[in-house]
């Protein structure tokens, strides 16, 4: 049986593991491959990093760090964040990440999701959409780190994504991002059964009751940064809770 | 023992390379039919798709020199994912292409009637026999999955692994002789998938 993915995600700027790292005696604390290793030792079933950088300097780190990440773990992981055209996810494939993450440039350019999915396969191909919910009862997809209304129905969007080959859905909820409130368990369902691949759950997330909530509403995988950076929860004890659940997870102690 | 892994400038090349080398095997990535010669095993990894990737070992010269080397030298092969579904046939991603057929066969689309496509994720592996040295020294026996397609053999004793999706039972792994693929990405499967790595290729060399 297939079991449900619990996915830590690393926002990295320049190079640097930003936001609160909770890991104790770490030679570096902003090292994405030192703490990828603990992630994984923890018992994450993949991870994904999201270059944020701002600058072209900030973002040319890339070559550095997605190589060292690649070269400490033995499980999956995602890099996304600016990638706007299929000779930079391309290079970030040879690096040794599994899957690239398209976004704005996607929402720009629909092409580039079918020219990733020709080059590289559907599988590596995730499509992130970052959804907001408008005053119509509808999602609308944000770009540009979720600063810029796109004016286009998330619903129909990811339709669009996987008609062109997305291999997978990030979907994440602007209005509950950063909030710990809970997913949005109305916008996963509706995606869930609009579209049959697999969704990653994102935005939210505050408790283990939230991340099965998520299961519960159809997320194949669930996102999370804040719960497991503070050091709230290990990825070890969300799984065995989540077990205790009836979650079919990964054990991996 | 010498390791070739027929590079495809892409994908997981450079993961498969470190977990062998985990081992202190000598691993080498290879770009032309020369260097097929003096290695004891190959490799074939990659990612893409199908038609593509034949495309590509055409195009470079490599796919007859392979099919020599696997079914007239009878050099052990391991494919993995992408690898393990171009010994099938053929294969229907992209349109009907031919594959190397040392494993007969055909490679289809998951049907998505019930499940999700693609099966990504960490599914568990179940040996078709009880104590497959391949899986000697499994612990958990789960291994990360991410394909579309799905290999299926003419002859059932080809299948030495398999995986349960939704109500199927998918191939995750085949063998034929000196022929050896794996559906899922031990290199992404941590200590289990190692360990399987480990025991494939030995079981290879030293038949």
């Amino acid at each position: 049986m297939l079991t449900r993915r619990i996915i830590p995600c690393l926002d990295v700027k320049d190079g640097r593991v930003v936001k609160g790292v909770r890991f104790a005696n770490l030679a570096d604390s902003g090292d994405p491959a030192e703490l990828a290793r603990r992630y994984m030792d923890e018992g994450a079933d993949e991870l994904v990093f999201l270059d944020i950088s701002a600058s072209h300097e900030g973002r040319g780190t890339m070559r550095t760090w997605v190589r060292s990440v690649a070269d400490e773990l033995s499980i999956p992981f995602t890099v996304g964040g600016g990638i706007s055209s299929l000779s930079q996810a391309r290079g970030i494939i040879a690096l040794g990440a599994d899957k690239i993450s398209v976004n704005t440039a996607a929402v720009r350019n629909p092409r580039l999701i079918a020219e990733c999915a020709g080059l590289l396969g559907n599988q590596a191909v995730v499509l992130a959409v970052d959804a907001k919910r408008n005053d119509s009862g509808g999602y609308e997809v944000f770009t540009e780190g979720g600063r810029t209304p796109s004016g286009r129905d998330a619903i129909e969007w990811i339709r669009e994504g996987v008609r062109l080959g997305c291999g997978e859905i990030l979907l994440t909820s602007m209005d509950r991002d950063g909030t710990k409130s809970g997913y949005d368990l109305e916008c996963l369902s509706l995606v869930s059964r609009s579209v049959d691949i697999p969704i990653i759950a994102s935005g939210g997330a505050g408790s283990v009751r939230d991340l099965f909530a998520a299961f519960e509403a159809g997320a194949d995988a669930v996102l999370a940064a804040s719960i497991f950076h503070t050091g709230t929860h290990t990825v070890g004890d969300v799984k065995e809770a989540l077990a205790a659940l009836g979650i079919p997870v990964r054990k991996t102690r | 023992m010498r390791i070739a892994i027929i590079d495809d400038g892409l994908g997981n090349t450079g993961s498969v390379k470190s977990a062998l080398e985990f081992y202190r095997y000598d691993v080498r990535l290879i770009h032309e039919y020369a260097d097929i010669d003096g290695a004891d095993l190959l490799i074939l990894a990659g990612v893409g798709s199908f038609r593509t990737a034949v495309e590509q070992l055409r195009k470079r010269m490599l796919w007859k020199h392979l099919d020599n080397a696997v079914c007239l030298e009878h050099k052990p092969v391991l494919g993995i994912c992408l690898g393990m579904q171009l010994m099938a046939s053929w294969g229907e991603e992209d349109g009907h292409t031919q594959g190397w057929g040392w494993i007969p066969g055909k490679v289809v689309r998951i049907p998505d009637t019930m499940v999700k496509v693609p099966h990504i994720g960490w599914n568990r592996v179940s040996p078709v026999t009880k104590n497959d040295v391949y899986f000697r020294g499994i612990r958990s026996g789960f291994f990360y999955f991410m394909h579309g397609y799905h290999f299926i053999p003419e002859n059932p004793d080809h299948v030495i692994a398999t995986t349960g999706y939704g109500d199927m039972t998918l191939v995750a792994g085949v063998r034929n002789k000196n022929v050896v693929g794996l559906q899922f990405h031990p290199e992404k499967s941590q200590g289990d998938g190692l360990r399987i790595l480990r025991n494939v290729v030995e079981g290879l060399v030293c038949r």
